[in-house]
């Protein structure tokens, strides 16, 4: 369209206005923050980079990104494969598969909180299903309050039965956008289910597998309600997320200014990931 | 000849489903538990539907208010982002602006942004512009997220509509208004009417700012309100799951509308 019948500025000012007043005060202040020692209750003190320098000599913190990172790799090893398996099997659009889509794909909707909370209804030594039927079939000690590997993997469970669905249904999209002409001329030349996955399928949902892989990466790394609900940092800070360390760090510890700055560091993080993830999703 | 590769993967969505639904029968069952049921052991099924668990905390304690709050909340922040979001999604959809994707990627970058970075400016601010413990208060943070997913999701739907019509509108004489009016908006209807369920549900979902910018029940939604319950000592756990079970109601009653859009929302209109 050639014709300017409206002054773009116009439109788009109420909504830089109201997502900028968000914006821009919190981040100036986060800065501002990050240079000051402020414990909640003593005024605060200029110490420059100091904060920055305390991030990269402070353990807890890199424990915690590694922590996050191993969290956002386990996801992904378990969540990609499955969704990718039941993608397959349930991508034609029958009635059934519609059906088994939906009912699969209601954890994604519901509160990240009360995802938590069902977690906890079932892995809570006194109360849950899983650790009463693990001690009476195999003898098995469950308890995510007591072993850290547990914890750590409870969380991941936890986020498989919440994303799953969601790698599904990208990965579903994905494949039914592959034409059937290649499928056809396999089948005439023979080809194995195999030969017809490996060579077919899989490049041609690499789109859809990268999208998934990108978005459940982001989401995983900010992971804050559910983690927070059902083992907060849990045992021996075994699921002391990014996230959840920031938290502690202002609510427990009152460190404002140190907060601060891992806060400014995660952002950093985010904003590169968001920065790849959009080149990617808006390629096309 | 056995279809083995059909048969695998009856028993694999078969095996998925019984762990998607098993959780939330469990969550179902628990909330209609007596305190000793939960207690003295694991049980599959109970004796009665006790409905205590969910009357006493919803009209004989605060919860009630809590859950009006939640929808106050969820349907003022439709209200707070969908006027704007419009005009924004328009505006990076059809006309050119200088540096509008850079724009555009800012505010994706503020729906990324991980809300626990915010955490202690927004307690300040707040608190200086005495918005600390205000639905009000809510309402515009919570814009921090939807907003932006409402003008990249309306500029998807934008982009899909031919712009001829809008062209022969103004050659009809339309004003720009009038062509928002009488020939854009009918069309976006069912547009406008997925973002602002999704709005509802991403706003009634939100945590954190939830349960640390409000502490009255005047104010406080349901997830805040849930949140405190959990991290009190004394903690009667069917009642938290049937105030879980509130909570889910309204995702259940709108995921079979979303259903179909769900995956172009949350990949920022990458798959359709």
């Amino acid at each position: 369209m050639t014709r300017r019948v409206i002054n773009p500025w116009l439109l788009f000012l109420p909504a830089f206005i109201i997502v900028g007043f968000n914006a821009f005060l919190p981040v100036f202040y986060t800065a501002y923050l990050a240079t000051q020692r402020y414990t909640l209750g003593v005024p605060p003190i200029f110490i420059g980079y100091d904060n920055f320098f305390h991030l990269m000599f402070d353990p807890i913190f890199w424990d915690s990104l590694a922590k996050g990172f191993a969290f956002v790799a386990m996801c992904m090893v378990i969540e990609i494969p499955l969704g990718l398996a039941l993608a397959l099997a349930l991508y034609k659009d029958t009635r059934i598969n519609r059906i088994t889509r939906t009912i699969l794909t209601t954890p994604m909707l519901i509160p990240p909180l009360v995802v938590g909370s069902i977690w906890l209804l079932m892995v809570r030594p006194d109360i849950g299903p899983i650790p009463h039927v693990l001690k009476e079939i195999f003898n098995f000690n469950y308890d995510i309050g007591a072993s850290p590997l547990q914890a750590f993997f409870t969380t991941v469970l936890m986020d498989v039965w919440h994303w799953t669905p969601f790698v599904v249904l990208v990965l579903v999209a994905a494949r039914a956008s592959i034409p059937p002409e290649p499928y056809d001329s396999a089948m005439v030349d023979g080809a194995s289910s195999w030969d017809i996955f490996r060579y077919i399928t899989l490049p041609g949902m690499k789109y859809g597998i990268m999208i998934a892989f990108l978005i459940r990466m982001m989401d995983a790394l900010r992971i804050f309600d559910e983690v927070w609900v059902l083992t907060a940092e849990g045992p021996g800070k075994a699921t002391n997320y990014l996230s959840i360390y920031i938290v502690k760090t202002a609510l427990s510890e009152l460190k404002m200014g140190y907060c601060a700055a891992i806060a400014l560091f995660f952002l950093y993080i985010v904003i590169i990931l968001t920065f790849i993830t959009l080149k990617v999703v808006t390629r096309r | 000849m056995v279809n083995w590769e059909k048969t695998a993967s009856i028993i694999l969505v078969g095996l998925m489903l019984i762990f998607t639904l098993f959780p939330l029968y469990w969550l179902i069952v628990t909330s209609f538990k007596t305190r000793l049921e939960v207690i003295g052991g694991v049980v599959f099924i109970p004796h009665q539907l006790n409905w205590m668990n969910y009357y006493r905390p919803l009209f004989e304690d605060v919860y009630g208010a809590y859950l009006r709050n939640s929808f106050i909340l969820s349907i003022a922040e439709i209200a707070l982002c969908l006027p704007p979001g419009i005009l924004a999604a328009y505006a990076f959809s059809r006309l050119k602006f200088k540096a509008d994707n850079h724009f555009l990627f800012w505010f994706l970058t503020n729906r990324m942004a991980p809300p626990a970075a915010f955490l202690i400016p927004y307690w300040v601010l707040y608190t200086y512009l005495n918005l600390f413990d205000t639905i009000y208060g809510l309402i515009i943070i919570n814009s921090i997220g939807n907003l932006p997913f409402v003008i990249w999701v309306l500029k998807g739907f934008i982009d899909a509509i031919p712009g001829d019509i809008e062209e022969a509108a103004y050659i009809d004489g339309y004003t720009f208004w009038q062509m928002l009016r009488k020939i854009l908006l009918p069309l976006l209807r069912p547009a406008i009417a997925v973002c602002s369920l999704f709005v509802f549900i991403f706003t009634w979902n939100e945590m954190l700012f939830a349960s640390l910018l409000t502490t009255s029940p005047a104010a406080m939604p349901l997830t805040g309100g849930l949140l405190h319950y959990m991290s009190q000592i004394w903690v009667n756990w069917s009642e938290i799951a049937a105030l879980s079970v509130v909570a889910n109601l309204p995702v259940i009653i709108v995921i079979y509308f979303l259903q179909k859009h769900i995956a172009t929302a949350l990949t920022f209109g990458a798959v359709r």
